[in-house]
Order: structure tokens, then sequence, then C-alpha cells
């Protein structure tokens, strides 16, 4: 005969077996339902098959200080910006590689590239000129004309560009980036004119580029290097510096 | 990291709104608008500029454990003085104190400032690194000025303005004659030496002949000598004042051809 604190033990139990496991399936249901809901919210773009295509990247060497074109077999997406940002996030990750001749730890450091047509006019040029308008155009007079500024790498802005369609290239950089970049003149200019080498190479349009660092203007990459300059997007490949012993 | 686009928008915009009148006036509005380059007769041929680059808060690259640029750069700037003051030169430094008080450092802008109203006949920049081995010498980045271009300009000479982001491109010329001084000084001294160019505050800045020095590591067979090392420090510093020596005697202007009594 059982005892009847046993019978009373094992129907309590059956009922909060029964009872938790009411609980866990409405659980589920719940679970499933709240990922059903925010993958239906939030769609994402159909995947674009990119084929891989012949790139070249201006790789810097600190052993000898100097850049040279490699070319690489990268997948790339089709719209401008997004390709140039690709490119440079593929640049700067060749140098976190253990055997780089330039050195930089890995994680992200391009954040964007905007791409902006050249000349930059100021938000209300279209309208009625200002009494700022008639300033900057006495102080253009007296520096004389914008081709001449920006051959000389003065960072003017409004420069006409020197073909039809030249954009201005801004690269706004990861603060974790510069804060972590290698000191020094030799690497940091080194990493500018990496970035200027590649856009050249592979952007024809881009003939000038500014750095952004978070989003802001900053003066140097870490110490050393001018970001607040408008740099000419030239051909930076070159030989190994000159030494002496 | 995130950057709300309206920040990285209203940046784009001020530069289009300033892009104009940015190369006319210098970032500092304490700043002086800098006179037009010295010739080099117009030069003080015994006067240099020597500016230890970073200190106070700023402390530069980290060379090694409690080893800072600003401190190695300060070293140098002394030993250099004492070798250019023997060799005959008066020298004037940017940064003497090397203390923490903010209230005591000056801006890139401001010692360029400084150097510019000198009339110097070479400004130094000094630095630190432990990438690469022995000196490396920059040069400014910037192209050279155009003096045919410069005689359209509607002022005469002597008053047409300068554009501060780019003060040192009419002294371009005389600062890579200044550098190929300094690698063959440097070479004579079998200290290695690579020389190349950079934009760099406030080397762009400068309105005399300018080149940034930068100490790394002498790579040796038995083993690296640090930037630490004085013995180092001082060949350099010698090796530099020989240079300046040299500079000295060849920016010396000609002198004017004698008459021939009738």
């Amino acid at each position: 005969m059982i005892p009847r604190y046993q019978r009373v033990l094992f129907w309590v139990l059956a009922g909060a077996s029964l009872l938790m496991a009411l609980v866990l399936l409405h659980g589920c249901e719940q679970a499933r339902e709240k990922l059903t809901r925010h993958r239906n919210e939030t769609p994402l773009a159909a995947p674009v098959a990119a084929p891989s295509q012949t790139v070249r990247l201006a790789l810097a060497n600190d052993n000898d200080g100097s850049i040279s074109l490699v070319e690489r077999e990268i997948a790339l997406p089709d719209e401008t910006t997004a390709r140039a940002h690709a490119l440079l996030a593929r640049l700067i990750a060749e140098y976190s590689y253990k055997d780089s001749a330039h050195p930089i730890e890995s994680g992200p450091a391009v954040d964007d590239v905007f791409l902006l047509d050249l000349p930059l006019n100021p938000p209300n040029s279209a309208g009625s000129k200002t009494e700022a308008d008639d300033k900057a155009a006495a102080a253009l007079e007296l520096s004389g004309s914008a081709e001449d500024s920006a051959a000389k790498g003065t960072g003017d802005l409004t420069a006409e560009p020197s073909v039809p369609g030249g954009q201005l290239a801004v690269v706004n950089l990861d603060g974790t980036f510069a804060d972590h970049h290698p000191s020094g003149i030799g690497p940091e200019t080194l990493t500018i004119e990496s970035i200027i080498g590649t856009l050249y190479v592979n952007f024809p349009r881009i003939e000038e580029v500014r750095f952004l660092v978070d989003g802001r203007p900053r003066e140097t990459l870490n110490g050393h290097a001018d970001l607040l300059r408008t740099y000419p997007v030239v051909n930076t490949e070159t030989k190994p510096a000159q030494e002496a012993h | 990291m995130l950057v709300a686009p309206a920040t990285i928008a209203l940046t784009i915009a001020a530069w289009a709104l300033l892009g104009r009148a940015q190369p006319q006036h210098p970032p500092n509005p304490a700043t002086p608008q800098p006179p037009a380059a010295p010739a080099i007769g117009q030069m003080n041929l015994n006067l240099v500029v020597l500016d230890p680059a970073h200190g106070g808060p700023d402390a530069g690259a980290i060379l090694g454990s409690n080893v800072l640029e600003k401190d190695i750069t300060m070293a140098m700037a002394v030993r250099l003085r004492a070798a250019l003051g023997a060799a005959g030169f008066t020298v004037i430094a940017t940064r003497d104190a090397n203390s923490s008080d903010p209230l005591t450092q000056l801006s890139t802008d401001q010692r360029a400032a400084i150097a510019n109203r000198t009339h110097a006949v070479a400004c130094i920049v000094l630095h630190a690194t432990n990438t690469g081995s022995g000196v490396h010498i920059y040069t400014s980045a910037l192209s050279p000025s155009d003096p045919a271009e410069e005689a359209d300009v509607d002022f005469p000479s002597p008053f047409a303005p300068v554009p501060w982001e780019s003060a040192q491109a009419e002294s371009v010329q005389q600062s890579l004659r200044l550098a190929d001084d300094m690698r063959t000084a440097l070479a004579a001294g079998n200290l290695p030496v690579a020389v190349g160019k950079a934009s760099l505050r406030p080397l762009d800045n400068l309105m005399c002949p300018a080149v940034a020095v930068e100490l790394a590591p002498l790579a040796a067979t038995g083993g690296a000598t640090p930037v630490t090392d004085a013995g180092y420090q001082q060949r350099v510093a010698v090796a530099l004042a020989a240079a300046l020596q040299a500079w000295r005697a060849h920016a010396v202007p000609p002198a004017p051809p004698a008459q021939v009594p009738q």
C-alpha cells in the first residue's frame, strides 16, 4: 500500500512538471515571434555577387621609406564610395599581417569615405551674395588664382578641378587607429602617402584628399603627420629613400 | 565608432565656407601675418632656431619604458645648442623648460611665428622615433614656389602676402641644400642617414631654410644603440653643428664685385 503522502507528492511533482513544460513552450513561442518580428523589420539587402578584380595598392615599407605598387585580386562593390572605403580598409588590413614591412595594429581603420565634386561651393552660393562671399572673393584675389593655390597645396577647397568632374575625397579615420598608429614622422607620412597613392591609381577622378578622425579635424595622425592640410592626390610611388653610411 | 553624419556634414560645410580665406590667414588669430621670406642676404647668418618637438602634456612617441620623445628632443636640443655655441652660432630655442605646465607650452603655430621673426639662417625641428635606423632628415613636401609666377602678382615681392599653410614653399630649395649638407656631414661621421619629405607642422609654416631631424636607434651588429645613448646623441649633435657651419659658409651672400679704378 502506497502511503498517502507519497501519492500527494507524486501528483504535485507531475503537475509542476506539466506547468514548467507549458511555461517553456510559451517562452519558446514568444522568442520565435520576437525574432520573426525583428527579421521582418530589418530587411537585408539582396546579396550581390561581386566578381574578383585586380586592384593596385600602394604599400609602404618602413625599412627603406619607399612606396611600391602591388596587385591584389579582391571583390569590391560597384558603388564608388563603398568601393573606396573597401579598398582603403583592405590596404590598412595588409599592414596588420605578421610579415608587414609597415606594421600597424589590426582593427577598424577607415570609418567612412566621402567623395565630393570640386569645386566645393558654400551652401548659399546659389543664392544672393553675402558679405562673407565678398570677403572670400577678395581674399582669393589677394592670394592669386585658385589654380595657383591648388598647385601649391595650400588647401584651397574652392579650387577648380584640373579636369571636369574632379573630386575631393574625405577619409574619416577611426580614432583608435590614429591613437595606436606607430608614432614618428616616417611611419605616419608613409601611411598618408600609401592612402593617397592607392586612391591615385584606382580613382582617377579624385584630385584632393582631406582627413578626419572620428568625424572631426585633427592636427596630426599621431603627433607628426599633418592632417589639417588638403593633400593633392598624386602618384606617391617612390624609390627607396637616399641612404648614406 | 559611429559618427553622427551631421557632424561630418558641418565640418565639410565649414571647409567650404572658410576654404577661400584659409590660406590668407594663420590659423591662430594671435599669430602675426608673416612677412615675405627673406633672401639669403637678409638672414642673420649666425642665428639658428631649434625646435625640440612636443613638450609639456604632449609627450610625443613613447620610445620605451619611461622614455618619452619630448625628453629625447630636449636632450638633443641641449647638446646641439652647446655644439652650435662653440661654433659661434647664437641659438634660439622654442622650448627651454620641459615642464608639464600647459601655460608654458607653445603651439606649433606659435613656434613657427617665433622662428619667422628671427630671420635665422636655419631652423631645425628635432624629433625622435623607434622606427628605422640612424638619422632621418625631412624637408617640407610642399612644392617650391616659382619665382616666375610670383612676378605676375600685383603686389611687389616684399609686400606679397605669404600663405601661412605653405610659408615654407619659398624656402624649399634652400632647405633641400641644407638637408644635403647635413646628409654629407652625418655620413662623414659614419652615421646612417636617410633623407625624405614630409608634411609636418611647424615645418610647413617656417620661412627660413628648415629641416626636421629625427633621431632613430643606431643599428649595429652587436645590438642597436638606443636614442637615449648620450654618446650617440653627441655624435649627431657634433655632425649637425659641422653641417650648419658648412651651410653658413654657403649661405654667405656673394661679395659685390670690386670696382676697377678708371
